[in-house]
């Protein structure tokens, strides 16, 4: 029942705010995500009780598909992500300002409603359902608020997206017509019996769907451009967020599928590729987005890695990453945002010494890259270092290769720091247009986004618990 | 009660710096001075205290869970913390000497506007809870936090004046380099975990693993070592770190980071003594460095430079020392190292104050009657690093030499011509900075006051007479060092060697290298004492030198720029024009065709009529086709 008030309660809200003026869209905003977060809270309490915990309704019964929520470890955690991503999102994006934010802020809920659905859906029709229905929105204010290039980007984004749902639908079907009981529960996906050879090919297909998603090597172009052009308050939800999706997938509708199946070769050798080749990318970007977005790409590269290595711990320290990345990637994000909002560029080479003026930013902006390239205490070393521990036990040389990520974030990482906050203070940024001080609950929200990286970074135990549910 | 104090040991300096991080720009320099200090003398006074009563003879140490950190399956590991004989000595010396430091430091970085300061203590303290996190911890990953923990204090301090953008890089290289040998660290750790399904210290041994396993594991352990104590591959890092404020180059770049990987080594010395091969390699990198240091050591005209290269190739020595199975002789030289060392530093530090940041020392000279106490201290700092008898560096250097000659004569002699070195590279430094006259154009130089002072003397003092910590049975001495970490490292070392050879060959050993380090700093102060060669030539030789040895950038010609490249190539050529290009024209294509699409729909109803004859034809083709199919599938 709470799960699907996580649906309801922010699509109520998106109409509410369709329905209402401008004026006060950013208030009911943060009310609706707001409540999300405390019904998030009282699922956590009362997970075990399947009255709140599960719901099932007939949907389309000629096919076997119900409209079946049940709140289990990873999706679980995932709605703590989402429901505390987008409050704080919602909340920090009032810093920023939008036309027609009415429909801005009802669309950014809508995404929410999807998300939700996704994570608790317990059956495929509505999984997949769930899957479409968060691009629509995102659609919408890609092109509607995006930047110059929005149209051309967001083509090119819709396509891929779009080509990658084909096979995913495709491959659902497939195992559909499979399933014992002709069902779509989970069920009954999990005890379909398929030859070595119709894995491989539902393996692929899956496989192509999912890497578009995450995104993997090669299928990744449309996402620095994306990230780069999106509005960010939609591009934090894009990284933080419906990255995860792909991923989640991948443990919740593809590994429980396939029986006895050992991930080929290529699909890892593609991780592995998408982790290197996405680093030395982000080496030389000259523009502090491309950059966080090309990092982006690399973690996501190794969380699909261990995933594929099928290895229990490199899965937990997966689930947990999925989490974490989230935490670390927007809070990136939101520095971003605040330096492009003052200084009208986020290029390395308009940045520059900004220590000197922005104190408070520079701290910040240290500790959420040390968290970024996994620095121990930071919330993402547990993820790496389970990780990193399943793929070595999966295979030695692998994990050598996965490792290397850790040299070159540290590199780009620190190089990023050096070239926007140390050395010279251009005289153009010593008087910038915007010359106020960062708000105080801005830096409220930075605040908390530090707490967050260093309790699960001191104390994970909570996340591996909620895991467990 | 020992849990409570053990966890405020590093928790004391911990507090120092959110404490000082947070109010950095509400409190002045006074309060932060008082903080700063005040928490790492209470967490010395505390070490004291473990030290004095708790019984190290048992064999088994004190250990303690505080909390699950990662427990997940089968993997249990805890937030825990161990306290030994091995890890009482670190405490003392890293609480003991960042003491010291610390209050030298209020005086050093007094120039700094108020947030500045506090931040630097804030960092300074963040520094010592890191290390002692990393003596502390019970298990590899907890010493593995520290071990990152202190790298990212160095990165920090190095970087601290963040405006000079050389500064900024020399803080980049420390931390990349560093995270290289990280890597090589946490695979080790992996593999351990993966085959011994802990990594507590206490529950690993060799007798579980294959050779394959421990040889792989060392050699993995090895290199991240290299990372952390600056030796051969990984070493360029510690010059360029000189960048930093001297009091951290006093702390953390000579008495007690780079330290670590001996500390690491020492740590394991069950895992590594049961791989040979290994303790060769030890031995090999140690040498190698201390010579190819010592002779750089040679040619630097900046003081810091100077030092710098001198604690690489000291900690060449204490790796030696692990090489050789000496293991109380490494961890004795890292004691008695942190105090003239870091000594070397401080009197470094108090000459640069006094000459307005002034480093080079072809501007100096005659500085014996304008800084009479830094100029003692100073001189009984070389005696005690140049192996002179009775100064501290005599004895750890002597054992460490010692336990050479019964490993391998040879790894001895080159070892010996290494003391040479060092006796003369530091009486260079010394002739230079204070004898003849000055060479400078400062006026009214003179020493910054007590606070400087007495951290000089104090350490002037632990120089002189360190060597009585261990001094050998053959000179009357108990060896109380070795007894003390008998509980730790098991047998005496020293014991053994005696068993290998006389008694008469030991003292012959011990002339021998007296002899040449007297030698060599007579013949610097002789070559050095004339005004007019003090000012080096640039000779050919000079010149092989200062470009290390043709290793100068060396990385920077084999993985940088061919990283640069691959990363343009990627980027540009990869990403840009093959991807994105391939991406672009899908959608030129598709939209090419919707285009053609879109011109059947003119309007014009005779085309439609076309086009619903032929697909009617084509229908009935397909229901033809499809059932002659049919049919002669049945």
């Amino acid at each position: 029942m709470l799960a699907l008030l996580l649906i309801i309660v922010p699509l109520l809200f998106a109409l509410v705010l369709f329905a209402c003026k401008e004026g006060g869209a950013k208030r009911i905003a943060v009310v609706g995500s707001f409540i999300n977060l405390v019904i998030v809270g009282a699922l956590l309490l009362n997970h075990n009780n399947p009255y709140l915990s599960n719901f099932q309704i007939d949907w389309i019964s000629s096919l076997n598909a119900s409209f079946h929520l049940q709140v289990a470890g990873l999706g679980m955690l995932m709605a703590c992500l989402v429901a505390l991503a987008f409050f704080l999102i919602i909340l920090f994006s009032s810093e920023l300002s939008y036309k027609n934010e009415q429909y801005f802020y009802g669309l950014l809920l809508f995404v929410e409603a999807g998300l939700m659905g996704v994570f608790f859906a317990h059956d495929a029709l509505l999984f997949y359902f769930f899957w479409e229905l968060v691009i629509i929105p995102i659609y919408f204010l890609c092109s509607i608020w995006g930047g110059e290039k929005r149209i051309q980007v967001t083509l090119n984004f819709f396509i891929y997206t779009f080509l990658g749902s084909l096979f995913l639908l495709a491959a659902l079907l497939y195992i559909y017509s499979h399933t014992p009981d002709h069902s779509f529960a989970w069920e009954s996906f999990t005890k379909v019996q398929l030859s070595v050879k119709e894995q491989r090919v539902i393996f692929w297909l899956l496989f192509i769907a999912l890497a578009i998603k995450m995104p993997v090597f090669p299928f990744h172009t449309w996402q620095p451009n994306t990230y780069k052009e999106s509005p960010l308050p939609v591009t934090m939800v894009l990284s933080g967020l419906l990255a995860k999706m792909g991923l989640f997938a991948l443990l919740q509708w593809v590994l429980p599928v396939l029986h006895n199946f050992a991930t080929p070769q290529l699909a890892i050798i593609l991780c592995i590729i998408s982790i290197i080749y996405a680093s030395v990318i982000a080496l030389q970007q000259g523009d502090l987005k491309k950059m966080v977005a090309y990092s982006s790409m690399a973690h996501i590269g190794l969380m699909a890695l261990a995933i594929f290595s099928m290895n229990a711990t490199a899965i937990s320290g997966a689930s947990l990453q999925m989490f974490n990345h989230g935490i670390n990637v927007v809070a990136l994000w939101m520095i971003i945002a605040l330096l492009e909002k003052k200084y009208q560029t986020t290029y390395f080479t308009n940045l520059g010494g900004l220590a000197k003026t922005e104190p408070l930013l520079t701290l910040f902006f240290v500790i959420f890259m040390l968290a970024n390239i996994g620095l121990p205490l930071t919330n993402s070393f547990v993820g790496e270092f389970l990780m990193l521990f399943g793929i070595f036990s999966f295979n030695k040389i692998i994990a050598l290769f996965a490792g290397l990520s850790l040299i070159l974030s540290a590199t780009y990482s620190l190089g990023a720091i050096q070239k926007i906050f140390f050395g010279n203070l251009s005289e153009k940024n010593k008087h910038p247009l915007i010359a106020s001080a960062n708000a105080r609950w801005v830096v409220g929200i930075l605040v908390i986004f530090t707490l967050l990286i260093l309790f699960f970074g001191i104390y994970p135990a909570p996340l591996f618990k909620i895991l467990q549910f | 009660m020992q849990a409570l104090l053990l966890m405020l040991v590093p928790l004391l300096p911990l507090i120092g710096f959110l404490y000082l991080g947070i109010s950095r720009t509400r409190i002045g320099y006074t309060t932060a001075s008082i903080v700063a200090c005040g928490t790492v003398l209470i967490a010395f006074i505390i070490s004291l205290f473990l030290f004095f009563t708790i019984n190290f003879q048992d064999n088994t140490p004190l250990i303690i869970s505080y909390f699950p950190f990662i427990h997940i399956g089968n993997i249990n590991i805890d937030f825990s913390l161990q306290y030994d004989a091995l890890s009482a000595v670190f405490l003392l010396i890293i609480t003991g000497v960042g003491f010291l430091i610390h209050v030298y430091s209020t005086v050093y970085m007094h120039e700094e506007p108020t947030p500045q300061f506090a931040k630097y203590f804030s960092f300074l303290n963040l520094f010592v809870f890191s290390m002692l996190l990393l003596i502390l911890g019970a298990n590899f990953l907890i010493l593995f936090i520290g071990w990152e923990g202190v790298g990212l204090c160095s990165y920090l301090l190095i970087g601290f004046w963040y405006a000079k953008t050389a500064y900024n890089e020399a803080a980049n290289k420390a931390f990349i380099m560093n995270r290289v040998g990280d890597l090589s660290f946490l695979l080790a750790i992996f593999w351990l975990l993966l085959k011994l399904g802990t990594i507590s210290f206490v529950a690993i041994s060799p007798t579980m693993l294959s050779s394959t396993d421990v040889l792989g594991i060392t050699l993995l352990l090895l290199l991240g070592a290299t990372g952390k104590s600056a030796q051969i591959p990984l070493l360029s890092w510690l010059p360029d770190a000189m960048a930093g404020p001297t009091p951290v180059s006093a702390l953390i770049h000579a008495a007690t980071m780079v330290t670590a990987g001996v500390y690491m080594i020492t740590r394991n010395h069950v895992l590594f003594s049961a791989a040979p091969f290994t303790m060769n390699l030890i031995a090999c990198i140690g040498l190698l460095t201390a010579i190819y240091a010592a002779v750089l050591a040679l040619v630097q005209n900046d003081i810091k430079k100077v030092l710098a290269y001198s604690t690489i190739s000291q900690l060449g020595y204490m790796f030696l020392g692990l090489g050789v199975y000496s293991y109380t002789g490494a961890v004795f030289h890292v004691i008695t190292h942190a105090f003239f060392k870091a000594l070397l530093f401080l009197g470094a530090g108090s000459i640069i104050l006094s000459l307005h940041h002034e480093q080079n020392i072809q501007n100096m000279g005659g500085l014996k009657k304008k800084l009479p106490i830094t100029h003692i201290c100073f001189l009984l700092a070389c005696l005690a690093i140049s192996g002179i008898p009775p100064f501290s560096g005599f004895f750890s250097k002597d054992e460490i030499l010692n336990a050479t000659y019964s490993f391998n004569p040879y790894y001895w002699v080159v070892g010996v011509i290494g003391a040479g070195l060092t006796a003369f590279y530091m009486f260079r430094l010394y002739m230079l900075v204070f004898s003849g006259s000055y060479r400078g154009n400062q006026e009214g130089i003179k020493e910054k006051g007590w606070v400087i002072c007495l951290p000089l003397v104090l350490l002037a003092v632990l120089s002189t007479f360190g060597g009585w910590l261990n001094t050998p049975s053959i000179l009357m001495g108990n060896e109380r060092l070795a007894g003390f970490l008998y509980s730790v490292l098991g047998k005496k070392d020293s014991t053994v060697i005696d068993a290998l050879h006389p008694i008469n060959q030991e003292y012959m050993l011990m002339a021998i290298s007296t002899i040449v380090a007297i030698s060599s700093m007579i013949l610097a102060m002789f070559i050095y004492s004339k005004p007019g060669q003090a000012i080096a030539k640039r000779d050919t030789w000079q010149k092989i030198v200062e470009n290390k040895w043709g290793m100068k950038n060396f990385y920077q010609r084999t993985v940088q720029i061919p990283m640069t490249l691959l990363s343009f190539l990627l980027a540009q050529i990869i990403e840009k024009k093959f991807l994105e290009g391939m991406v672009r024209s899908v959608i030129n294509a598709s939209s090419f065709l919707s285009r053609k699409i879109r011109m059947m729909q003119n309007g014009q109803v005779n085309r439609y009529i076309i086009y619903m004859v032929l697909g009617i034809v084509l229908f009935l083709l397909f229901w033809f086709l499809d059932i002659r199919i049919y049919n002669s599938f049945v």
